[in-house]
C-alpha cells in the first residue's frame, strides 16, 4: 500500500470526487433530453413531395439559381433535405411562429436551425418550431456527415421586412 | 520503465522501436507528399500534369492524407511507447507479438496508400477514420489496427513493465485502444444492412473514433511525463494523481458499450452520447497534468535551457490548452470546429515530436546533433499551429464555414474574415515548414549510422 502525504491525499480525493461527479453528470444517463425534444412523424416520400409541391405552387415568389423562392404564411412550412442542399429558399415574416417540417429525400442528414437540432431519417419528418425575429438571415445547416459535399449543406432563411 | 533518460534498449526491442519510428516518419512523409499533390491538383496550371483526373484524385488523396497523418502517425507512437516500458522489465512474455506487430503495421501502411496512387476506390470523408472503399485500403486498415494491438497485448501481459507512471500511461492508452477496436467491431455488428456507404462509415467509426481521441490524449499526457523526466528528472504530478486521472479515462469510455444498447446506432442520441464523452471525460486529465506541468516549469524556470524536451513540453502545453479552450466555444459547421481540433492535435503532435527527438532517436543511438534545427522545428511548428488555429477560430466565429475552399464558398465578405483567413494562412505556412523539418530530421537520423552499438 502506497503512503501519501496529507496534502496529496486531499488532492486525490478532490480530483477523484470531481471525476466521479462528471461521470454521473453525463447527459446520456438522462436519455439526452435535448435530442428527444424534437417531434418526428412517419411520412412517405411521395406524400412529403406532394406537400412541398403544393407549398411551392401556392407561395412561390421567384427563383434563385433554379431553386424556387417561397414566402409561406406563419404556420406549417415544408423543407426537403437532400445531397447537398435544402429546398426551397424561404422568405419569412418577422416576429412570427412557424413549424418547419423537415425531411430527408435520400440518406441520413441532420438539421440545425435556431439552436435546435434534429436527425433526418428517410421516411420521417422532424417538426422544428421557428420563431422569427428582426429582418435578417437565419442559418440552417446539416449536422450529420452525409457525403463528400456535406459541408456545402448550409442554407439561409431570409426574414424579410414586413410589407 | 521508471526513467526515460539514458534508456538502454536490448537489440530486439531496439529493432521494434526503429520499425515503429519508420512507420511514423514514413506515414507523415507520404501524407506530406499527398498534401503537395492535393495542392497541385487544385492549381489549373499544374492539375493537367497529374497522371489522374484531379477531380477524382482530390478526395481519395485527402482521405489517405488524413489517415496517414492523423491515425497511422498516432498509432505508430502507441507502437513505440508499447515497446519502451519493456526495456527494464527483464524477460519479455509473448515476445514474438512485437516484431509481428511491426511487420503488420508496415505492410498495412503501404496498403493504405496504394488506392490513392492508383486513383481507385470511393472516398468517404467520414469523421475520425476516413475511408477509401477499396479492398486494399480495408486490408491495410485491419493490418495497422491489428498490428498496433499486438505490442499492446504483449505489454499488458508483462505487468512488471507497467508499474511506473509511464508504463501505466502506456497501458491505459493501450486498453483505451483495445476498447476503441471493440466498439468499432460492435458498430459493425449492429449497423443495418443496405445503408448508404457514407452513413455506414460515419456511424461505424463514430464511437470507436471518439475513444481514439482518449487514446491520443493519454499518449500525449504520457509523453509529457517522459519529457519531464528527461528534462528535469521529475514528473509533473505525483504518480498516484497521474494514475488516478489516466485510469479515469478508461472508466469514462466504458459506458460507450452501453450506448449501443441504450440508443439506436443511427440516432441523434447515439451521436451526442459519444460527443458528451469527450466533454465530460476528457477535460480533467489534461487540466490536472497540464497544471502540474505549468507548476514544474515555473519552479524550474531559473535553470531552463530550452533543450528539445523543455521546448516540446512548453509549446505542446500552450498549443494544446488553447485548442482545449476553443472546444468550449464551438458553433455548428463553422471553422471554429477545425480550429479546435487542429490546435489540440498540434499540442499532441508537439509532444510526440519531442518524444522522438529527445528520447526515441537518442535511445536508438541516432540523436539529432543540431540544436538550432531542433529549436527551429519546435518554434516553427508550434507557434505556426497556434497562429493558424487562432486565425481559423476568429474566421469561424465571424461565420466562415468549415471544409470549404475559395472566397465565394467561404463567404469572405468582411475585413475581419479576410484578415483572419490571412493570419490562418501565415500560421499554416509556418507549421508546414516545421512539419517538413521534423520529417526530414526523422528520416535523416533513421538512415544515419548509429553512434554506438549499445546506447
Amino acid at each position: 500500500m502506497c503512503e501519501h502525504s496529507p496534502g496529496e491525499r486531499k488532492l486525490l480525493l478532490g480530483v477523484g470526487a470531481l471525476l466521479a461527479l462528471l461521470f454521473l453528470a453525463q447527459p446520456a444517463w438522462r436519455g439526452l433530453a435535448r435530442a428527444t425534444e424534437i417531434q418526428t412523424y412517419a411520412i412517405a416520400a411521395a406524400e412529403f413531395e406532394a406537400k412541398l409541391a403544393a407549398q411551392t405552387a401556392r407561395y412561390k415568389v421567384g427563383d434563385e439559381e433554379g431553386v424556387p423562392v417561397v414566402r409561406p404564411p406563419p404556420g406549417d412550412v415544408y423543407v426537403a433535405a437532400g445531397r447537398w442542399r435544402f429546398l426551397p429558399v424561404l422568405e419569412l415574416q418577422p416576429h412570427q411562429s412557424y413549424r418547419f417540417h423537415v425531411a430527408s429525400e435520400d440518406s441520413l442528414h441532420g438539421v440545425v436551425i435556431g439552436g435546435k437540432e434534429a436527425l433526418l431519417v428517410p421516411g420521417r419528418a422532424a417538426i422544428m418550431p421557428v420563431t422569427t425575429a428582426e429582418p435578417g438571415k437565419v442559418s440552417m445547416v446539416c449536422s450529420e456527415y452525409c457525403g463528400l459535399e456535406h459541408n456545402k449543406m448550409r442554407h439561409w432563411v431570409t426574414v424579410i421586412a414586413a410589407p | 520503465m521508471t526513467e526515460a533518460p539514458g534508456m538502454t534498449l536490448p537489440a530486439a526491442l531496439r529493432r521494434e522501436v526503429a520499425g515503429w519510428s519508420w512507420i511514423a516518419a514514413g506515414s507523415l512523409a507520404v501524407a506530406g507528399a499527398l498534401a503537395l499533390l492535393l495542392v497541385l491538383s487544385r492549381v489549373p496550371a499544374t492539375q493537367v500534369l497529374l497522371p489522374w483526373s484531379w477531380q477524382s484524385f482530390f478526395y481519395t488523396a485527402l482521405v489517405t492524407h488524413v489517415i496517414l497523418s492523423f491515425v497511422v502517425w498516432f498509432l505508430a507512437v502507441l507502437g513505440v511507447l508499447a515497446v519502451l516500458p519493456l526495456a527494464g522489465a527483464g524477460a519479455v512474455r509473448l515476445a514474438a507479438l512485437g516484431p509481428a506487430g511491426v511487420w503488420a503495421g508496415a505492410l498495412g501502411t503501404v496498403l493504405l496508400a496504394i488506392p490513392a496512387f492508383l486513383n481507385e476506390g470511393e472516398p468517404c470523408l467520414n469523421n475520425y477514420v476516413p475511408i477509401v472503399v477499396h479492398p486494399l485500403y480495408y486490408l491495410g486498415l485491419a493490418l495497422v489496427g491489428g498490428g498496433v494491438a499486438l505490442p499492446v497485448v504483449r505489454l499488458l501481459a508483462n505487468p512488471a513493465a507497467i508499474r511506473g507512471s509511464v508504463g501505466f500511461g502506456v497501458a491505459v492508452s493501450g486498453v483505451l485502444y483495445l476498447i476503441a477496436l471493440l466498439l468499432i467491431a460492435i458498430a459493425w455488428a449492429v449497423l443495418p444492412a443496405g445503408l448508404d456507404l457514407q452513413t455506414f462509415n460515419e456511424r461505424l467509426f463514430w464511437g470507436g473514433g471518439h475513444v481514439l481521441q482518449f487514446v491520443n490524449t493519454a499518449l500525449m499526457l504520457t509523453a509529457w511525463v517522459i519529457l519531464a523526466q528527461t528534462a528535469f528528472g521529475e514528473e509533473p504530478v505525483p504518480p498516484s494523481l497521474f494514475k488516478l486521472v489516466l485510469g479515469s479515462m478508461v472508466v469514462f469510455v466504458l459506458p460507450g458499450f452501453a450506448f449501443y444498447g441504450m440508443y439506436d446506432i443511427l440516432s441523434l442520441q447515439h451521436r451526442l452520447a459519444f460527443t458528451d464523452l469527450l466533454w465530460y471525460g476528457l477535460t480533467v486529465p489534461p487540466v490536472v497534468v497540464g497544471a502540474g506541468l505549468v507548476a514544474l516549469l515555473w519552479r524550474r524556470r531559473a535553470g531552463l535551457s530550452w533543450g528539445a524536451a523543455e521546448l516540446a513540453l512548453g509549446i505542446s502545453l500552450a498549443v494544446f490548452l488553447v485548442g482545449g479552450a476553443m472546444g468550449f466555444f464551438l458553433g455548428a459547421s463553422d471553422a471554429r470546429t477545425p480550429s479546435h481540433y487542429h490546435s489540440a492535435i498540434g499540442g499532441v503532435n508537439l509532444a510526440f515530436m519531442g518524444l522522438f527527438i529527445a528520447v526515441v532517436l537518442p535511445a536508438l543511438g541516432r540523436a539529432v546533433k543540431s540544436r538550432r534545427l531542433v529549436t527551429g522545428l519546435f518554434h516553427s511548428y508550434g507557434w505556426g499551429q497556434m497562429v493558424f488555429s487562432i486565425g481559423m477560430f476568429v474566421a469561424g466565429a465571424a461565420g466562415v464555414p468549415r471544409k470549404t475552399m475559395g472566397a465565394a464558398a467561404q463567404g469572405l465578405d468582411s475585413t475581419l474574415k479576410k484578415v483572419a483567413m490571412g493570419v490562418y494562412g501565415l500560421g499554416g505556412a509556418l507549421a508546414v515548414l516545421g512539419g517538413v523539418l521534423f520529417i526530414w530530421l526523422m528520416i535523416n537520423r533513421l538512415l544515419a549510422r548509429t553512434e554506438t552499438d549499445h546506447v
